[in-house]
């Protein structure tokens, strides 16, 4: 407010907004801490351990690939998911298999229209070649032509080639990479190190702002040491009970707190025992989805019984709990602090 | 020459690559550019950060994270300094005035003395050690760069004065010196535990690799599971992808338009789809025999380990029928069963690779299995 004198004494003026606009500030960025970043990952809905935030962090500070492993279901391909939402940044998603090779991770030329050109090129070659007496005269303006045929219209960008070319960058996210062959994994190398690859017909391209890259490992085969040096590597363990208790509340929001601890104690009991695929975390929001579409409020052996196949993947592993399930169920609930 | 703090990591690194932890130039200033970015001052973001930055399986992470939590850890000089008695303290101080070890243990200041003893300790070059053997030369070593032998030189002095007050003096330093000890062999376990506990375990290995099967005792058979599946996976890597281009199937469109460029667009060479991996196909062929018990073991676990990595494993066992055991070989306890199974005991297996129908050469009775490639 200011004080405006007037004839008939003074006044008070209603102060107006100030309309002088101010460059907008800089938004902080959500990868500033790892406590910044845990809890903008929470708010995503990607409940991170405290490691997990601090590979990011680094990530993104050091510049370096993150190398993420850790059994199926624990929430690889989640973390780049959940980063690239946080981030605001498009994903770029790159699903590895045997037999993936450049032209279809890199670039590939578009024939169909490089064969076009060549028509094209071949009808028009008399205009241009008018005047040219010799062959040498006809070489000189041959070589005066630009070199369109192997050039940037003509070349088709695969993701990995797209994630480079994105002005304000890109979390690109190379998905099961112990699936692809030895020889694409050195492939990588140029690109995990440099943010570059090198295209002989044209040269080298750069990225414009480096990618945010997740290479996600089930450990099928071991990678070689060069493409872990030029990575940073995190290993996501499964979770314990707490941090799982948070999860399932996160990921399905309808489940009661008591009935979390009772299924997430569940688990945790099943993951002690010699399975030969114990379950995970999307195992046990899947099977917390299930128990809620079940209207279920506590864990009953009949009912766990019924659901137990969304958390064992192997009849043999389903035969080898079920004699044992009244015990895990008390077990659960005793833990999950009932009577 | 390096501040203090590099050289600090530079010795945690050395410590990590004595854990089997592998470390290259690289990844230690890696290391050194993370601390740069996290601080020092949270002492789990430091350890998560270098974690991240060092150890890249799941088995070095968890060598990383004992490591770390000894080599940071400091449990010497943690118990309460001794009591001060202030006047055999104060007369003390002419006779042991020259020699600061002395004035630390009279004085009890812990800090100054687990400082000493770090030094000590680089002087000794106590990151260097890698034999048990090595244990009281590295203890007596540091302690002498302590200034040990002189403060055993000033106690006996003491002694000989033959004086009431001086005494008590002695006394009381050799008493310290005792605890200084107990302090010395604690700080020497440390080492020993960062630097040199794998070294023990790795020439157990290379032994045990070069040992004859029969020879293998029942207690190191776990160690030798842990070799036999290094040594499958070795061979499956190098034989199980040799790639190469199918020459019939579906036509690779893109690829046959690519090379015809050369030829004005005419398909002159065409590129076929499929490409097909030569991965090995292997069957196997127990004999039985009384004599290679050892053998056999090795052989199923060999097999075993294999069965993982090899598209196609054929495994038979035979006492006095043939029977096939490669489903057996599914399950992670199937050695033990097949040895039941078969009624075996004892038993001989021989490998080659793809042999024609049925039978492969097995090795004579007596002799060691071997691999045979074709």
């Amino acid at each position: 407010m200011r004080i405006a004198a007037t004839n008939g004494g003074p006044t008070i003026e209603k102060q107006r907004p100030l309309t002088v606009q101010l460059k907008p500030a800089l938004a902080p960025s959500p990868l500033r801490s790892v406590e910044a970043i845990t809890e903008g990952l929470a708010g995503v809905g990607y409940i991170a351990s405290r490691r997990i935030a601090t590979a990011l962090f680094m990530a993104q500070h050091l510049q370096k690939p993150v190398l993420v492993e850790g059994v199926a279901g624990v929430g690889k391909t989640e973390l780049a998911l959940a980063t690239a939402t946080l981030l605001d940044l498009p994903l770029i998603r790159m699903q590895c298999y045997e037999g993936l090779d450049e032209s279809k991770a890199l670039y590939e030329w578009k024939y169909g229209k490089q064969l076009l050109y060549t028509q094209i090129l071949k009808d028009r070659m008399g205009e241009a070649l008018e005047g040219a007496h010799s062959m040498e005269a006809a070489m000189d303006r041959l070589h005066g032509m630009g070199d369109m045929f192997f050039s940037e219209p003509f070349l088709e960008p695969r993701p990995l080639l797209r994630a480079l070319r994105y002005e304000g960058g890109a979390v690109l996210l190379i998905d099961e990479i112990d699936k692809s062959d030895e020889a694409f994994e050195a492939f990588l190398l140029e690109i995990l190190s440099a943010y570059q690859v090198s295209i002989p017909e044209i040269g080298v391209i750069k990225a414009k702002t480096p990618p945010l890259v997740f290479l996600t490992s089930n450990n099928v085969r071991d990678l070689g040491d060069a493409l872990k040096r030029r990575c940073l590597h995190l290993h996501i363990p499964l979770p314990d009970a707490h941090l799982e208790e948070r999860i399932v509340a996160t990921r399905v929001p309808g489940v009661e707190a008591r009935l979390t601890k009772e299924l997430v104690a569940f688990v945790q009991t099943l993951r002690t025992l010699d399975l030969r695929k114990v379950p995970s975390i999307s195992e046990t929001v899947d099977w917390a989805r299930a128990l809620i579409l079940l209207h279920a409020k506590a864990l009953e052996t009949d009912l766990v019984r019924e659901t137990l196949n969304v958390l064992l993947k192997f009849e043999q592993d389903i035969v080898a709990v079920e004699p044992k399930l009244n015990e895990y169920v008390a077990k659960a609930s005793e833990a999950a602090g009932g009577e | 020459m390096p501040s203090p703090v590099q050289a600090t990591i530079e010795d945690f690194i050395k410590a990590l690559r004595a854990s089997e932890v592998r470390v290259s130039p690289a990844e230690a200033i890696d290391a050194h550019r993370t601390l740069m970015e996290v601080g020092y001052a949270d002492r789990t973001l430091v350890k998560d950060a270098l974690c991240i930055a060092l150890a890249k399986t799941e088995e070095e992470v968890a060598r990383f994270d004992d490591c770390f939590e000894t080599y940071f850890t400091r449990d010497e000089f943690r118990g309460e300094p001794p009591e001060q008695r202030q006047t055999s303290g104060q007369a003390g101080s002419e006779d042991s005035a020259d020699l600061p070890l002395a004035e630390m243990l009279l004085s009890g200041d812990q800090i100054s003395l687990a400082q000493a003893m770090e030094s000590a300790a680089n002087r000794a070059r106590a990151t260097d050690v890698r034999l048990n053997t090595q244990r009281n030369l590295l203890s007596r070593r540091m302690l002498d760069n302590m200034g040990l032998r002189e403060l055993e030189e000033l106690i006996q002095r003491l002694r000989e004065q033959g004086l009431p007050r001086d005494e008590a003096l002695a006394d009381r330093l050799a008493e310290r010196r005792e605890a200084l000890f107990v302090e010395a062999n604690k700080f020497v376990d440390r080492q020993m535990q960062l630097y040199a506990s794998e070294t023990g375990r790795r020439m157990r290995d290379k032994l045990l690799a070069e040992q004859k099967l029969t020879n293998i005792e029942p207690e190191e058979m776990r160690s030798m599971e842990a070799l036999v599946k290094r040594m499958a996976k070795r061979l499956a890597s190098r034989y199980s992808r040799k790639r190469h281009r199918a020459d019939k199937g579906k036509l690779d469109v893109r690829k046959t338009i690519r090379k015809s460029m050369p030829y004005g667009g005419v398909p002159f060479d065409i590129v076929w789809k499929r490409e097909t991996i030569d991965k090995p196909k292997i069957v196997a062929i127990c004999d039985v025999s009384r004599s290679v018990q050892a053998a056999a073991q090795f052989m199923l676990l060999f097999l075993y380990s294999l069965n993982e990595v090899v598209e196609k494993l054929e495994a038979f066992a035979f006492s006095d029928r043939l029977v096939r055991v490669g489903d057996i070989l599914e399950d992670e306890k199937g050695a033990l069963r097949i040895c039941k199974y078969v009624g075996l005991e004892e038993a001989q297996w021989a490998v080659t690779e793809q042999p024609p129908e049925g039978v492969g050469p097995v090795v004579p009775d007596g002799e060691q299995p071997k691999v045979i490639e074709r």
